[in-house]
């Protein structure tokens, strides 16, 4: 474990920071009743748009709601629906691609050729459509970029496996008498686990730019509940009067997309027994 | 007395790829990577494949493993034939006949440690045991293959080749075979190292008894170990003798081409002895020549050798070769 932290934090600054990004984005997640300083969804018609100041640190939009308090729930929003999101095609794209890479024949070309037909799609377009489609609401978004985000992972494991159980050391297992269950997770699923850590932190950033670009269509989650997508949307017809109303949450959306991308690529390292201890 | 005791008997053993196929998947043109083996081999002896690379070798040895399901042909394995056998048949036979890879990393799981590798090996077998027999098992596994058993916590890219290797013969081990495959097992590793993994192979075939399948390119690993010696070229065995023959009377001329490009230490002998050199490069199994699959390189080739195949025959002593100018 100590190795890994070091192999991890040895990646310089830039991952330095990105780390803090992310744990900062889970903590103001988890404590965003405590940190706020409003109710998020509060209207004060007689404060409506009014920059920074003492009672609104980070000033308030255009129903006179703070908009520190929607940033911090906003964070909360974010994170529970990409990372829900993120399971649930996680889980669903592993199975579909370990069976589809190892057991091959019919079962791998229905799989394969319905992932590419999704993939076909643009993620956004098929996400929009599908949360469309199942009405709205929390619950519709994860499923809707969760499926969308299926495809991905069917096609990185499927990948990874096609190429492992070629391998010498899958050759090995079955010579021992090892049952196919085995081989699959003990050997295959193991050896994808450092690009599937990867996919998965990047998947995060991705499930929260379509949770945002969703909530911005009007797709999304409804109003009034705080999402950093509906916030740039709100701000946008302020952009020239009060531009911190669509460009801070817009920040926090681009900041934590590449925190998870970078985040992800520390953990690969971290994870790969070779480069333990080389550092 | 008794009969000898064959372990392995092939017979007319073949393995085709399909190369080429139709719109409709259906093969045209096949590489034929083993073209008809026939050999055998007796318990605790070791047999020796040699041939260059692209042969066949590998091939007839994963066919005897039955990783590959082999197109034609029969293997005996303690009388039993193997070759058609599915999967859930083969059950009973497949921990008995293990294989030593010629990359000793490649065949290690990157993410296993060094004890859960041997004791995974140990366990498959699906057989309850105490852990604290399964943890004295891999010690002594670990034990008769030379490695301390203080590396158990150690991962593969921490460890020299020569000590892959030893865990690649430990976990085989592990499964108490009776036939060991050892696919060029020391060609991948340093000069120096060759020769105790080889010393080791030795012992061990004395302690425990195992028989051995011998498969290499370089003729003086296989003349120290091997008792019997098979030439393959192109999917054929083309000599097929006792070890010490293969150096004191080869037949065939594409043996003795393959003897005059090993070096011989002693000066004199060196100076006078007559070179075949090897012309050209191995044909394609795919476009296998006709007749004498050697003719092509052949400076010994007649109008016979184009048309006609030898047979492999017995030249007297034990001593098989396939040529028509014997
Ligand atoms: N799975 C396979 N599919 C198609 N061709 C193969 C396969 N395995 C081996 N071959 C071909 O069979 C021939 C013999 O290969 P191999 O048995 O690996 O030779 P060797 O071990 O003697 O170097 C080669 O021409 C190789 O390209
Ligand atoms: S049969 Fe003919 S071509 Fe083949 S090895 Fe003998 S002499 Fe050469
Ligand atoms: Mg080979």
């Amino acid at each position: 474990m100590k190795r890994k932290m070091k192999v991890f934090f040895n990646r310089g600054i830039l991952s330095g920071i990105c780390f803090v990004i992310v744990v900062l984005l889970i903590f103001v997640a988890v404590f965003a009743p405590v940190l706020a300083p409003c109710d998020p969804n509060v209207n004060d018609l007689r404060n409506v748009v009014k920059g920074i100041s003492g009672e609104h640190l980070l000033g308030t939009d255009y129903l006179g709601r703070d908009v520190l308090s929607r940033i911090l729930y906003g964070a909360r929003i974010s994170l529970y629906t990409s990372i829900l999101a993120g399971a649930l095609s996680a889980v669903l794209g592993i199975l579909l691609g370990l069976v589809a890479g190892y057991f091959g024949g019919i079962l791998n070309q229905t799989i394969m050729r319905m992932t590419d037909a999704i993939l076909a799609i643009p993620a956004l377009i098929f996400t929009l459509v599908l949360a469309s489609a199942l009405g709205g609401g929390v619950l519709s978004i994860v499923i809707s970029i969760g499926v969308s985000l299926v495809p991905t992972y069917i096609r990185m494991v499927n990948g990874q496996v096609l190429s492992i159980k070629e391998s010498d050391y899958v050759t090995a297992g079955k010579l021992i008498g090892l049952k196919n269950i085995r081989i699959l997770l003990k050997h295959l699923l193991p050896n994808c686990f450092p690009s599937l850590i990867v996919l998965f932190t990047m998947n995060l950033g991705q499930g929260i730019m379509l949770e945002a670009t969703m909530s911005y269509l009007g797709v999304g989650i409804a109003p009034p509940t705080a999402t950093w997508g509906a916030m740039v949307s709100d701000g946008y017809s302020y952009l020239t009067t009060a531009p911190l109303l669509s460009i801070l949450p817009g920040i926090c959306i681009i900041l934590v997309v590449v925190a998870f991308n970078v985040v992800g690529d520390g953990l690969r390292d971290a994870l790969d027994p070779r480069l333990r201890g080389k550092l | 007395m008794s009969e000898p005791n064959i372990l392995l008997k092939v017979e007319n053993l073949k393995m085709h790829f399909p190369a080429e196929s139709t719109w409709f998947g259906k093969p045209t043109r096949f590489v034929k990577a083993v073209d008809g083996l026939d050999f055998q081999i007796e318990a605790g002896k070791t047999f020796g494949l040699v041939g260059e690379s692209g042969c066949g070798k590998t091939t007839a040895g994963k066919c005897v493993l039955r990783i590959f399901e082999p197109t034609e042909g029969k293997i005996y394995y303690q009388g039993t034939d193997i070759s058609r056998l599915t999967d859930s048949q083969l059950k009973p036979y497949r921990r008995n006949i293990q294989l030593i890879f010629q990359d000793p990393y490649g065949s290690l799981d990157p993410r296993q440690s060094v004890g859960s590798i041997v004791r995974e090996a140990v366990l498959a077998d699906g057989k309850k045991r105490l852990d604290l027999d399964v943890k004295a098992r891999v010690e002594e596994l670990l034990t008769l293959v030379e490695l301390d058993p203080s590396m158990a916590g150690r991962y593969p890219h921490e460890m020299s080749g020569g000590q892959r290797q030893r865990l690649g013969i430990a976990r085989a081990l592990a499964c108490d075979p009776k036939l060991i495959v050892c696919d060029e097992p020391v060609s991948a590793l340093d000069v120096s190292i060759q020769a105790q993994i080889i010393n080791l192979f030795e012992s061990l075939q004395k302690k425990l008894g195992l028989t051995y399948l011998f498969i290499a390119h370089d003729l003086a690993v296989v003349r120290h170990i091997a008792d019997t010696v098979a030439v393959m070229y192109l999917g054929h065995i083309v000599e097929m003798m006792d070890a010490g023959e293969l150096y004191a009377n080869p037949m065939h001329p594409y043996t003795k081409a393959l003897l005059s490009a090993v070096p011989i230490t002693d000066y004199y002998t060196e100076q006078k002895r007559s070179r075949i050199v090897l012309e050209g490069e191995v044909p394609s199994p795919i476009h296998a020549p006709s007749g004498c699959p050697f003719h092509p390189r052949c400076q010994f080739a007649t109008e016979l050798c184009k048309t006609q195949a030898p047979s492999l025959k017995d030249q007297g002593g034990n001593h098989l070769a396939a040529c028509h100018n014997l």
